[in-house]
């Protein structure tokens, strides 16, 4: 009796360590490519390539022809614009009131539509939105008011009051657009970096 | 010697229990917060893009004004422009402004046209370096080299690659 229950034991020894073995093996593994992959540093660099022909149909790459207070018209980027305007405090006016006419030709039959605003520093004074439609062969300045201020995704809930210029209001009087929200990084005057945040929208409705 | 010979079975259990735990705490503590990573990690992605649509939107802007001021030397005129540029001081353009003041470029007549060519050495100091960092420590990277082959007319209209697909292959070699 005593042999057969050694034996009992002796296969169940047998059935149970190599198994317990195989468990320890693949917890082994498992810790191990853990460890591999939390250790893991991928390439920061992304691959080189050429560029050739390259569809640029974004507001801060348009060019725009801007007389800066005290200076001659210069051609410039809207994003070189926009970063000048914060570059010196003399300009502040200019940036508020001034600016925003020399973007006007921006707006065509193509781009029938464009809003923005600006502000600087997290969380900054977010200025006035800026609003343009194309109607009638020519940009006229659309009045807004924005309702809900600005959703975390950059929706705007904008009002429309006072569009004037023939432009259907109907069209535009209680849309949501989405606008694109970017943020860069200039030297002012005194040699200190600004983070500027542009809030635009360019385009046709619907797009 | 019968309860002995269970011990394997008991410490098989004893394991499988401490497997079940163990990754029932990694779902519990695993952080869920996927939208504030990918948002985090999508600002130095966008300032990348900003930085790579704003140098060829420049060097376009540029290379126009060069050609069309009639200068003698469109290499000279473009990096005079360039520097003056420079003085806004947009982090974005990473070493664009810093490789062509130092006069690490290529810009001349090519027959009817002009070619401009940036970026395109070996030397990290002759590269355009777009580089932006976020999260609390910095702890997002995204680095992108670009290098700028671009072609002109007479009138410093950008030539796109459609019609003049041979020719940018034979000049950005």
């Amino acid at each position: 009796m005593i042999y057969s229950d050694k034996k009992a034991q002796l296969g169940k020894i047998i059935s149970s360590v190599p198994l317990m073995i195989l468990i320890f093996v693949i917890m082994g593994l498992f810790v191990m490519l853990a460890a591999g992959f939390s250790l893991a540093k991928g390439s920061k660099d992304s691959p080189k390539f050429v560029y050739g022909n390259i569809a640029q149909d974004d507001l801060m790459s348009q060019e725009v022809s801007v007389a800066f207070p005290g200076e001659q018209a210069e051609t410039m980027l809207v994003i070189d614009a926009l970063a000048k305007s914060y570059s010196k405090k003399d300009y502040e006016g200019f940036r508020k009131e001034g600016l925003s006419d020399y973007f006007k030709p921006l707006v065509d039959a193509e781009h029938p539509f464009l809003f923005y605003r600006t502000r600087m520093g997290e969380p900054g004074t977010i200025e006035k939105m800026f609003g343009y439609a194309f109607s009638n062969n020519r940009a006229c300045e659309m009045k807004l008011t924005v309702r809900s201020g600005v959703a975390q995704d950059g929706l705007y809930d904008l009002s429309v009051n006072g569009v004037g210029c023939g432009v259907d209001s109907s069209l535009i009087g209680a849309f949501d657009i989405s606008m694109r929200r970017i943020s860069f990084e200039a030297v002012n005057e005194t040699g200190a970096r600004n983070t500027i945040y542009a809030d635009y929208y360019y385009g046709g409705i619907g797009e | 010697m019968k309860r002995k010979a269970q011990v394997p079975m008991l410490m098989l259990f004893l394991v499988a229990l401490v497997l079940t735990i163990a990754t029932l705490f990694a779902f519990t503590l695993a952080d869920r917060k996927f939208g504030d990573g990918s948002l985090v990690m999508s600002r130095a992605v966008s300032s990348v893009e900003i930085g790579e649509s704003y140098v060829i939107s420049s060097s376009k802007l540029m290379a126009k004004q060069a050609i069309l001021s009639g200068a003698s030397n469109v290499g000279s005129e473009f990096q005079r422009i360039a520097n003056a540029r420079r003085d806004l001081g947009v982090r974005e353009a990473g070493t664009f402004f810093k490789v062509v003041g130092e006069g690490n470029f290529e810009f001349a007549p090519l027959g009817r046209n002009y070619l401009l060519k940036i970026g395109k050495s070996d030397d990290l100091n002759k590269k355009i370096i777009l580089n932006a960092k976020s999260g609390i420590k910095n702890e997002n990277e995204v680095t992108r080299y670009i290098v700028i082959c671009m072609m002109f007319d007479e009138k410093g209209n950008y030539l796109g690659l459609g019609a003049n697909k041979a020719l940018y292959e034979q000049s950005c070699k």
